[in-house]
């Protein structure tokens, strides 16, 4: 079967994260959000997949090439233009990038699936198809119920007891929230579809296709079934997915790696004496990962690869990017750390090159600097602050 | 940048009125500092309100300040500080030294 992973997007709420990867390609647990997705796809007979591509295009095509590492056919379509050997982005919108497909080679000649590759979902893809062929429609949207005082953050869907949608809401208040159904951004169309896309031009599903569909009173219909649907949209959505994952609170996704106690996933060729430091699960620790003795780790808390702590850190419900160290002595709670970043989950961030802090956490594989007297004297203040913690 | 200093009431008022700390003038604050512990003025307010974007070489100043007042014995607080200033302290766990030195906690203090 056919599908399209939409992944142009900028991830502009997902900064500073975004900077260096386009969304999809974010790691989480050390697996990109996208990787998760063409394993769900794979599972359910889904083997031809087109991946709509525009910010940071080259680094998708080149990870995942022609879908040979996971088994399935990837092709993409790419949303811009390359000028003078640069790429300059154009994304043209959900239902724009489909109907560029189209024009391209006809790909869509039966049902097809059509995904975010920025969420990580447990859906049984299989059953959504079932659903979509038994009600005959052009479209089907899969939902979601959500609880009431979250809708504002959603498009709300709005249909009778059949299915059969009747209108939409875009992110209304709690007030005037006609449901608490939600649009996942998940759909099964038919080729016919394409039909009401106009040419070259931006277009969105949810917020004119869709709307199209009902003012010409054409039928189509919400599938509301139960799954998991981890959005990762901002860096808050990041976090969270990192800590559910290792919680185990997605269906059927473990952490890569081997279990060496409950809930504490270790990699290969990692420094690490555990006699010599305090670890509490569930903790994720990938490979090549150093950590000093008399460190502090209390989960869920992930670690990535080429991670090299030093003594006396102490890292509570935390996410450490790959290849970044963190120099000893300091202590950090509910933080996302990089190699250039240290990032509050709820918005702020801190570029530790900008503010000159880059000699207390930075890439792993940098040589060692001495420090000028000022900066030893702050390490040294924060390390003291920090032992009183 | 403007360094005005004010003494009432037995508490040295020291106000660094910049958006950006200037690395070329740390020499000059770091020396007002010293002098003011050398002629007993060692209960100071360091107001960096004005502060707009601070980097290490504000937080070395604070941190500079904060070691020689209290070898010193004295007191050192902290008017209230901007919102990337905070954040940045915030974010690198220090939310302990600003709840230390905050004027807020020199109110509770005297309560």
């Amino acid at each position: 079967m056919k599908a399209v992973v939409l992944s142009g997007g900028e991830g502009s709420r997902a900064r500073p994260l975004t900077y260096c990867v386009p969304k999809p390609l974010i790691p989480i647990v050390e697996r990109p959000i996208i990787s998760y997705l063409f394993d769900l796809l794979k599972s359910h007979d889904f083997n031809e997949v087109i991946v709509t591509v525009s910010y940071k295009a080259d680094m998708l095509e080149a990870h995942y090439q022609n879908g040979h590492a996971h088994g399935i056919h990837i092709a993409y379509s790419l949303e811009g233009n390359v000028e003078n050997g640069e790429l300059i982005p154009q994304a043209l919108g959900s239902a724009g990038g489909l109907k560029k497909v189209q024009a391209f080679a006809s790909f869509f000649d039966e049902s097809f699936l059509v995904v975010c590759g920025d969420a990580i979902i447990d859906l049984d893809l299989t059953q959504a198809m079932a659903f979509h062929k038994a009600h005959g429609a052009i479209a089907t949207v899969v939902c979601q119920e959500i609880p009431p005082s979250e809708v504002y953050r959603y498009g709300v869907v709005v249909s009778d007891e059949t299915g059969k949608i009747k209108s939409f809401q875009e992110k209304p208040s709690i007030k005037e929230a006609k449901s608490n159904i939600i649009n996942t951004g998940i759909y099964i169309f038919e080729p016919s579809i394409l039909d009401y896309i106009p040419d070259n031009q931006k277009y969105d599903i949810g917020g004119e296709l869709l709307p199209l569909l009902v003012q010409q009173g054409i039928p189509f219909y919400a599938y509301t079934p139960t799954f998991h649907w981890l959005d990762v949209g901002t860096t808050k959505d990041f976090y969270q997915a990192n800590i559910k994952l290792l919680q185990g609170q997605i269906n059927q996704v473990q952490p890569y790696g081997k279990e060496i106690a409950p809930n504490i996933w270790c990699g290969i060729n990692c420094d690490i004496d555990f006699d010599a430091i305090d670890i509490t699960p569930p903790l994720y620790i990938g490979n090549s990962v150093r950590i000093g003795k008399g460190a502090k780790i209390v989960g869920p808390t992930m670690i990535g690869s080429g991670v090299l702590i030093e003594e006396g850190v102490h890292l509570q419900e935390s996410v450490v990017l790959p290849h970044t160290k963190i120099n000893k002595n300091l202590h950090f709670k509910h933080r996302i750390i990089t190699q250039k970043f240290i990032i509050d989950p709820d918005g702020s961030y801190l570029d530790l090159k900008e503010v000159g802090l880059d000699f207390l956490i930075h890439d792993a594989r940098q040589g060692r600097r001495e420090l000028s007297p000022f900066k030893r004297e702050i390490k040294e203040t924060i390390e003291s602050f920090h032992e009183k913690m | 940048m403007k360094i005005i200093i004010t003494d009432k009431d037995n508490q040295l008022h020291i106000k660094i009125d910049t958006k950006r700390f200037d690395f070329d003038r740390l020499q000059q604050l770091k020396e007002i500092i010293i002098e003011a512990i050398n002629n007993q003025n060692t209960n100071i307010v360091l107001d960096l309100s004005a502060l707009e974007f601070m980097d290490s070489m504000g937080l070395s100043f604070i941190v500079f300040a904060l070691k020689h007042i209290h070898q010193a014995g004295g007191t050192l607080r902290l008017a209230p500080l901007g919102e990337q200033p905070k954040e940045l302290i915030r974010l690198i766990g220090l939310e302990q030294l600003i709840d230390d030195l905050s004027m807020e906690s020199l109110m509770g203090d005297r309560q």
